[in-house]
C-alpha cells in the first residue's frame, strides 16, 4: 500500500503552526539565553508589527504544493475570514480534491479517498487556531507558557528554540533567527485523522504582503520526506462569506437546529 | 517512441522477492548477472555511486525497525557498494539495489525501472494509449489459465473461452516459466514469485492499442488454437499518480436481484486499484445496494493502492468508527479508522450498509486489499466473511522516492498489524471459506468462490441477523 503523504491535515497542521505562540520564559538554562518574550517581540517587529495584522479582515492564500520524492505536486488555496473561519482546498492530479476547514465551530475535512467528516478535538483546535493573526504573531492567549531552551541551527542558520506549551496541553517549538528575529523553523506533532504525526517545518524566502512579512516558502519534513508549500500570493478583504460556506455533506453532520 | 504501460505486479513493486535464486529469475525472465562488467557503460559510475548511496541511506533513514532486522547495515554498504560501482547498465545495478533491499526480506521493497515510471511525452508519436485483448489469466495447477474474457473484446471476438490453456504468447513458453517457478521450494518465495510470474505472463497479453498478439490456447477439447488477436483501448482509466507507473483502473457493480420473496438483491462491486478514481463507482453502487441483503466484494487481482482508501471504503460498509489496522513507524503510530459515510455529496443524511458482507480474495490479492479483507473480518463480528484463496501477504505502508538514475525506489516505512496484533506481511489472509480456482469449473461457466459467496448472503439474511 502505498502512503500518499498528502494529507491535508499535514499542510494544515504547518499553517497552523505558523500561528503557534511562546510564553513567558522559565528555567534555570533561560539565563543564559534571550527571553521568550523579547524574541517573540522581535519576531513581531520583523514581520510588520501588531497594527498591520489587525488592518484586515479576510486573506487568501495561493500556493503550489511539490513533494518532489514522490513525484506529485499540486494546487492549494487558504481562505481565512477572522476570527476563525478557514477553508483549504488542495488539488493534486490523480487523488483530487482535499478540502478542510473550520468555521471556528465546526471543523470538518472532506477527501475523495476517505469521504467527509466533521473533526474533533486536537484536530479540530489545531485548525481553529489557524486564521487568528494572534497565532501568527506569536501572541495567542491559547498558549500557557512559552520557554526558550537553547541555541539550534536550521538549514545552516542559528537560532534560538522555544517551547510553547498550549492550554490543551500540546507542545510546539520554533526557532527565531538570530540575525533577523524571524522564524525559521518549526517542530510540532501535527495532530491527523491517523494519529499525532511529528514535523519538521524549515520557513523561508519572508515577503512583504501589505505590510506583512510572511514566509513564502515552507519545507515540511515528515517521517523522512518533504513536502514544499511555495506561496505565490496572498491577498487582504477579498474572501466572501459564500466562499466560506460549508459543503452540504459537511451541514447534514451536524445537529439538526431546534 | 513505443509507450510502455505495465502492471505494478510485473514490476514487482509487491515484491518481498529474493531473487537471487537461478530458478527465480529464470521465472521471472531476468536475464542472469554477468559475470563481468560490459564493455560498454549505460550509465556513469558517478551515477550508479549516487543512486546506490541514495538507496543505501533512504533505507537506514526510514526504515520501520531501526535495527535494520539486526544487520549490519554499514558492511552491507561495504560488500555491495563496489558491485554498483562496477555496474555498467541500469540492469546490473537495479540488481545490487535488490540485493541490498533483499536482505531486509519485506515487501513492499523494489525498484521500478524509469521507462515504466516515466509519463510518455505529449509529443509522443504513439498515441494510442494502454491496449488488451480482454484476457485475465491465473496459474492454476500446472498452467495459465484462462480466467476471464472481456465481454466483445478482441479475445472473445476470436472464441476465447474461460478455462482454456495458455500455451504461448508471441515467443514466450509459458511451460518453461511455470517450471521455474515450480522448482522454487521455499514457501513464501514461491508465493510472491507467484504473483510476478502470473503478471508478467499476463502482461504478455497487454500493450498499446491496436498492436498485436499472437497466442496459442488449448481449448476444452485439448485442441490447439493459434490466434492473432489485436489489441484494443482498455476499458478503465489510465492513472498516474507521480512518480508511480500508469495504471489502468477499472471499477464495476452488478445488482443481483433475488428470485425468491426471502431475498431482496444481493450487489457485487470489483475494483483493481484502492485508487480516488474508483469512489464514485462505489458511492453510487452502495447506493443502489442499501436494500440488498448483502454486498459481494470481489477483490481477486486487486494488488493495493493507497493506504488513506481504507477509511473511506470500509465507510460504506461499517457504522462504527472501528480501528481496522495500526502502523507503525519510526517513533510514530497511526491508525486506520472506518470513517462512517453518513452523508452524501447532495448533503442527504445516509445510512452505511448494514447488511452481510463477503469478500473474495485470491493470491493476487495484495496490500491494501489484504488490509480491508482482513481489518473488516475482524471488526465485522461474523458480518464480513472471506472466500477464494490465500492472499499474498505482502502488507507493508510504503512510500516511492525517485533515485538519481531516474528509476524509483518502493520502500516500506512501517509495520503494520490488525487492531488485534496479527501481521498480514510474509502470513497472507486465510479465507473462511477457502475455494480454490479449478479449471473445470472455469470450463463448466462457474465461479465456485462467487457462488459461496452469495449463496452465505442470502443464508446469512434468512437467518434474520440483519
Amino acid at each position: 500500500m502505498i502512503k500518499a503523504n498528502t494529507r491535508a491535515t499535514r499542510f494544515a497542521a504547518a499553517f497552523a503552526m505558523l500561528g503557534m505562540a511562546f510564553a513567558p520564559l522559565t528555567a534555570v538554562q533561560a539565563q543564559a539565553l534571550p527571553p521568550a518574550k523579547d524574541l517573540i517581540a522581535k519576531y513581531v517587529a520583523a514581520v510588520g508589527g501588531v497594527d498591520a495584522f489587525k488592518k484586515y479582515k479576510s486573506v487568501r492564500v495561493k500556493a503550489s504544493l511539490d513533494i518532489p520524492a514522490q513525484g506529485m505536486s499540486g494546487t492549494m488555496v487558504i481562505l481565512s475570514r477572522l476570527p476563525n473561519e478557514t477553508i483549504m482546498k488542495i488539488e493534486i492530479p490523480g487523488i483530487g480534491e482535499i478540502k478542510q476547514g473550520s468555521t471556528g465551530d465546526v471543523a470538518w475535512y472532506s477527501n475523495p479517498m476517505q469521504g467527509s467528516r466533521v473533526i474533533t478535538g486536537k484536530e479540530a483546535e489545531a485548525m481553529t487556531e489557524g486564521p487568528d493573526p494572534m497565532n501568527y504573531l506569536r501572541l495567542s492567549s491559547t498558549i500557557t507558557s512559552s520557554e526558550t531552551i537553547e541555541k539550534a541551527t536550521y538549514d545552516g542558520k542559528e537560532c534560538y528554540k522555544v517551547k510553547h506549551t498550549y492550554k490543551s496541553g500540546r507542545t510546539t517549538t520554533d526557532c527565531f533567527s538570530l540575525t533577523d528575529g524571524l522564524i525559521i523553523a518549526t517542530v510540532a506533532k501535527a495532530p491527523t485523522p491517523m494519529g499525532e504525526v511529528e514535523q519538521t517545518t524549515l520557513l523561508s524566502a519572508y515577503k512583504d504582503f501589505n505590510g506583512m512579512k510572511r514566509p513564502t516558502t515552507m519545507v515540511i519534513e515528515t517521517q523522512g520526506f518533504q513536502q514544499v508549500l511555495t506561496i505565490s500570493d496572498v491577498t487582504f478583504d477579498d474572501v466572501q462569506e459564500a466562499e466560506m460556506t460549508l459543503p452540504p455533506d459537511i451541514q447534514a453532520q451536524l445537529p439538526k437546529k431546534p | 517512441m513505443r509507450r510502455t504501460f505495465v502492471s505494478l505486479v510485473a514490476l514487482g513493486i509487491l515484491a518481498g522477492c529474493q531473487t537471487p535464486p537461478r530458478a527465480a529469475r529464470a521465472a521471472l525472465g531476468i536475464a542472469p548477472l554477468p559475470a563481468a562488467a560490459p564493455i560498454e557503460r549505460e550509465i556513469s559510475v558517478e551515477i550508479a555511486m549516487a543512486t546506490f548511496d541514495s538507496t543505501w541511506t533512504r533505507i537506514r533513514n526510514t526504515y520501520y525497525d531501526t535495527t535494520l532486522k539486526g544487520l549490519d547495515w554499514n558492511a552491507v554498504r561495504r560488500e555491495l557498494r563496489p558491485r554498483a560501482e562496477r555496474a555498467a547498465t541500469r540492469a546490473e545495478l537495479r540488481a545490487v539495489l535488490m540485493d541490498m533491499l533483499n536482505r531486509l526480506g519485506d515487501s513492499h521493497m523494489t525498484v521500478m525501472p524509469r521507462e515504466f515510471t516515466t509519463a510518455p511525452p505529449n509529443d509522443s508519436d504513439d498515441d494510442s494509449g494502454p491496449g488488451s485483448v480482454g484476457i485475465e489469466a491465473r496459474i492454476i495447477d500446472r498452467s495459465l489459465v484462462v480466467w476471464r474474457v472481456e465481454p466483445n473484446g478482441p479475445a472473445a471476438r476470436a472464441g476465447v473461452r474461460p478455462g482454456w490453456v495458455v500455451d504461448a504468447i508471441d515467443s514466450t513458453d509459458i511451460d518453461s516459466a511455470l517450471a521455474d517457478l515450480r522448482a522454487i521450494r521455499d514457501a513464501r518465495l514461491r508465493r510472491t514469485l507467484f504473483i510476478q510470474v502470473t503478471a508478467r505472463l499476463q502482461h504478455r497479453f497487454d500493450g498499446s492499442a491496436n498492436s498485436s498478439v499472437s497466442a496459442a490456447f488449448k481449448d476444452e477439447r485439448g485442441k490447439l488454437r493459434q490466434l492473432v488477436m489485436t489489441r484494443t483501448p482498455v476499458s478503465g482509466t489510465p492513472v498516474k499518480l507521480g512518480h508511480m507507473p500508469i495504471m489502468v483502473v477499472h471499477a464495476s457493480s452488478q445488482r443481483i436481484d433475488s428470485a425468491t420473496a426471502s431475498n431482496r438483491c444481493i450487489g457485487v462491486l470489483r475494483f483493481n486499484y484502492w485508487l480516488p478514481h474508483v469512489m464514485p463507482k462505489l458511492t453510487s453502487a452502495m447506493n443502489d445496494f442499501q436494500s440488498c441483503d448483502g454486498v459481494v466484494l470481489d477483490l481477486r487481482g486487486n494488488v493495493g493502492g493507497l493506504a488513506a482508501m481504507l477509511s473511506g471504503v470500509s465507510g460504506f460498509l461499517s457504522d462504527t468508527a472501528a480501528t481496522l489496522a495500526v502502523q507503525q513507524s519510526r517513533g510514530q503510530e497511526q491508525r486506520y479508522d472506518i470513517f462512517p459515510r453518513v452523508a452524501n455529496s447532495k448533503g442527504e443524511r445516509v445510512r452505511p450498509f448494514g447488511g452481510a458482507i463477503a469478500i473474495i480474495i485470491d493470491p493476487l490479492s495484495v496490500s491494501t486489499t489484504e488490509v480491508f479483507a482482513a481489518g473488516m473480518r475482524h471488526v465485522s463480528h461474523g458480518r464480513a466473511r472471506i472466500f477464494g484463496e490465500r492472499s499474498a501477504g505482502q502488507a507493508l505502508p510504503a512510500m516511492i522516492y525517485k533515485l538519481p538514475s531516474g528509476d524509483v525506489l518502493l520502500h516500506a516505512i512501517a509495520d503494520l498489524r490488525l487492531s488485534d496484533g496479527t501481521r498480514i506481511e510474509g502470513e497472507g489472509v486465510r479465507p473462511d471459506v477457502e475455494l480454490p480456482l479449478r479449471q473445470s469449473d472455469l470450463l463448466a461457466g462457474r465461479d465456485a468462490a462467487m457462488d459461496a459467496a452469495i449463496r452465505w448472503v442470502a443464508d446469512w439474511n434468512k437467518s434474520g441477523r440483519r
